[in-house]
């Protein structure tokens, strides 16, 4: 299968579930080679433009893998960037990472970009890498990055790169979501308080029972965005609306569950927690998205709201 | 079980668009119904209790769509019936009268009922001539059904039924209970020697009084027992096999559009009010239960998939119910919060004061938030 085979490329490296490991120069090295050397970057690209012509849904799987392994590189926004550029003739070097710069909301993986792809209008550019800046998050991500020279551009008519962003963003929320109810239900079945597991108390098992709504319901709803040919912004919204407050429940389960151990640098779900919080921010947060939302909901007045539902379900179709 | 087995309830699923068919069919007879009815009416969703309606959604044949159709049915896919029910419910059409037959009743008498049995019921279930009703809880056995105490004894060439049943949603309307009962052993032995029973509210002996709700009027009944005397042919499926039946019926009773619909019409209502200006703390709410709607939606599709594969994705429905229940008792609460100051019709005032008062009932009925969350848990391996 497409998903297990780019698992061992991704895993080829080692995991980034550990703290610092994001900026472990040579872990990253390995990876990006090993991405680079296995072909998937060229996934989504079309076939005439010599890639494999899969469509979004299958770069919805890989996306949600990259967030569930923190991989610390642009991989999905690389592919989602040589879509782009090849649909147009274009074709990007070869060694390019690729981050989405939006203008609006934190680069993320923005410390190993070589590239950033950005829209002014309705053009899209990518731009040399200049200066990553901030990691606020301690993600490997890039607040304000210094945008360099332009190396290739091209009309795109009705470019939405918010929306590439915001859904890649769902995604990678989906994928990391998964490994952190992973690590609270291995948690929970380990650690041992009043003579037993804490997963044999009610009270645990009730928030564990939660935490696993929030992991299917988010990799529902990011799949949404990725359900048509191209992104279409209110499904994009529903994906980024609906994993976003999957985000902001589910870690705070998975950190109650955990305890204490949740605020360390040691343990691997207060980084996916950081993840998870920069996912909720890039390509802008629900408020963002659920205002336009409903605006658009409340604009249809004259067909029944259970219409929207349908058609949001169903993007690219009539 | 595990997560991994738990996600693959959700395995992604479409309606089929042969199906997507049938729905500007039933759309053009909602907009001729719809008129008739308020929106306090149509915010009691499936609670609303009207044969007329039921009898008028046979005769196009949209109850029992998935029936087969040598005993009258539709013979079509469960997402038939997913999209006329969700039709249905999203427009706050009386579908109580024939929800339970259609729903569940029909497909535990095909899974375990006798050929008469099927015969017997299924063409009426279809044409809505008979209603039906489940005969669960107990004053004693709620949560814990397994505690139930209505008993059913052996008495010549039939059963003696002595008991109680309680909180049974229709059961001072229905024509049938399918009740589970206990044939053997005391309720110490729990889920052994428990067995369901098809019965005819009719049959002497039997004492129904329906309980009046805070909203003024009855949704549901206790059922009295004394000495009930049915033929061995009310017995459905197995004697003592009543614990894994029940268990059966209920991916089909929790994983539908009933549970995340329930305030559907107060939210189109609200949705559609001229008095609102839309400013963005509302459409900020719109938007955020538009993704919640969507979302449960495209996971309650899956499910019918499994269903319709023959599965039986008790887990993740447990898991769309706790999840949607949650989204319909929502919208009541907050929009009770987000009225003040503004100029709304009465209209729909009225139907915030009827899902209000019935939301509390979304995460009761069909088993409680706590129990769904035991199942969830039960499914993570946890218990």
């Amino acid at each position: 299968m497409l998903a297990d085979e780019f698992r061992r490329f991704a895993s080829c490296a080692g995991s980034f579930l550990e703290s610092g490991s994001a900026l472990h120069a040579e872990k990253v090295a390995r990876l990006a080679s090993a991405i680079r050397q296995s072909g998937f970057l060229d996934l989504v690209v079309p076939v005439e433009h010599g890639g494999a012509g899969l469509g979004l849904i299958q770069l919805h799987e890989l996306a949600m893998i990259c967030g569930e392994l923190l991989l610390p590189i642009p991989i999905a926004e690389t592919m989602v960037a040589r879509r782009l550029s090849t649909r147009a003739g274009l074709y990007l070097p070869d060694d390019a990472w690729v981050a989405i710069h939006d203008g609006r909301s934190p680069v993320v993986h923005g410390q190993h970009a070589t590239h950033l792809l950005r829209q002014e209008g309705d053009r899209l550019c990518i731009c040399l890498a200049e200066a990553r800046g901030r990691d606020i998050w301690r993600t490997a991500g890039g607040h304000m990055p210094r945008v360099g020279q332009e190396l290739l551009s091209w009309p795109q008519a009705g470019a939405q790169l918010d929306c590439a962003l915001a859904a890649l963003a769902s995604a990678w929320i989906a994928g990391a979501l998964r490994a952190m109810a992973d690590l609270t239900l291995t948690h929970a079945t380990v650690r041992t308080q009043f003579g037993r597991p804490i997963a044999g108390f009610q009270a645990i098992q009730q928030m564990l029972a939660i935490l696993a709504e929030e992991v299917a319901a988010a990799a529902a709803a990011s799949r949404i965005a990725f359900a048509g040919q191209d992104f279409d912004w209110a499904a994009v919204a529903v994906a980024k609306v609906r994993t976003g407050k999957a985000a902001a429940s589910g870690s705070a389960v998975a950190s109650q569950v955990h305890g204490a151990l949740a605020l360390t640098d040691e343990y691997a779900v207060g980084i996916l927690a950081r993840h998870l919080a920069e996912w909720r921010e890039a390509g802008l947060g629900e408020s963002h998205w659920a205002i336009r939302l409903g605006s658009l909901v409340k604009g249809r007045a004259s067909s029944p709201l259970l219409d929207a539902l349908c058609a949001l379900a169903r993007p690219g179709h009539p | 079980m595990s997560l991994d087995s738990l996600l693959a309830d959700f395995d992604p699923a479409c309606l089929s668009e042969e199906a997507e068919a049938l729905r500007l069919e039933v759309r053009a007879f909602i907009s001729e119904e719809l008129p008739r009815y308020s929106p306090a009416q149509r915010a009691k969703s499936w609670m609303a209790w009207d044969p007329d309606f039921s009898r008028k959604l046979s005769a196009r044949g949209w109850v029992g769509l998935t029936i087969p159709t040598r005993y009258g049915g539709g013979g079509l896919s469960h997402f038939h019936r997913f999209i006329v029910n969700e039709e249905l419910l999203a427009a706050g059409l009386p579908v109580g009268a024939h929800w339970i037959g259609d729903r569940q009743s029909a497909p535990l008498l095909i899974r375990f009922g006798t050929e008469a049995q099927r015969e017997r019921y299924l063409p009426a279930i279809v044409r809505s001539d008979s209603f039906f009703c489940i005969g669960m809880s107990e004053p004693g056995a709620g949560s814990d059904l397994a505690a139930v105490r209505s008993r059913a004894q052996r008495d010549g060439t039939g059963w003696r039924l002595k008991g109680r049943k309680i909180w049974t949603t229709g059961g001072h309307r229905a024509d049938f209970m399918i009740a589970l009962m206990r044939t053997s052993g005391s309720p110490d032995d729990r889920q052994r020697g428990l067995s369901q029973f098809l019965i005819d509210l009719r049959t002497p002996g039997i004492t129904v009084t329906p309980i009046r709700l805070t909203t003024g009027e009855a949704e549901f009944a206790e059922v009295l027992f004394e000495d009930v005397w049915v033929p061995d042919e009310a017995l459905v499926g197995e004697e003592g096999n009543g614990w894994s039946q029940v268990n059966a019926e209920l991916a089909f009773e929790r994983s539908g559009p009933e549970r995340f619909y329930s305030s559907m019409p107060l939210l189109e209502f609200w949705a559609r009010s001229a008095a609102d200006p839309g400013s963005d703390l509302h459409m900020d709410q719109l938007g955020r239960w538009v993704a919640d709607l969507v979302t449960l939606r495209s996971m309650s599709i899956a499910l019918t998939a499994r269903l319709a594969a023959g599965g039986s994705p008790t887990v993740g429905a447990a898991l769309v119910k706790d999840m949607g229940t949650a989204f319909e008792q929502e919208v009541p609460t907050r929009l009770l919060g987000m009225m003040s100051g503004a100029v709304l019709a009465d209209e729909l005032r009225e139907a915030l004061a009827v899902t209000h008062q019935l939301a509390p009932s979304f995460s009761i009925r069909g088993g409680t938030r706590e129990i769904l969350r035991g199942t969830i848990a039960r499914g993570l391996g946890l218990r």
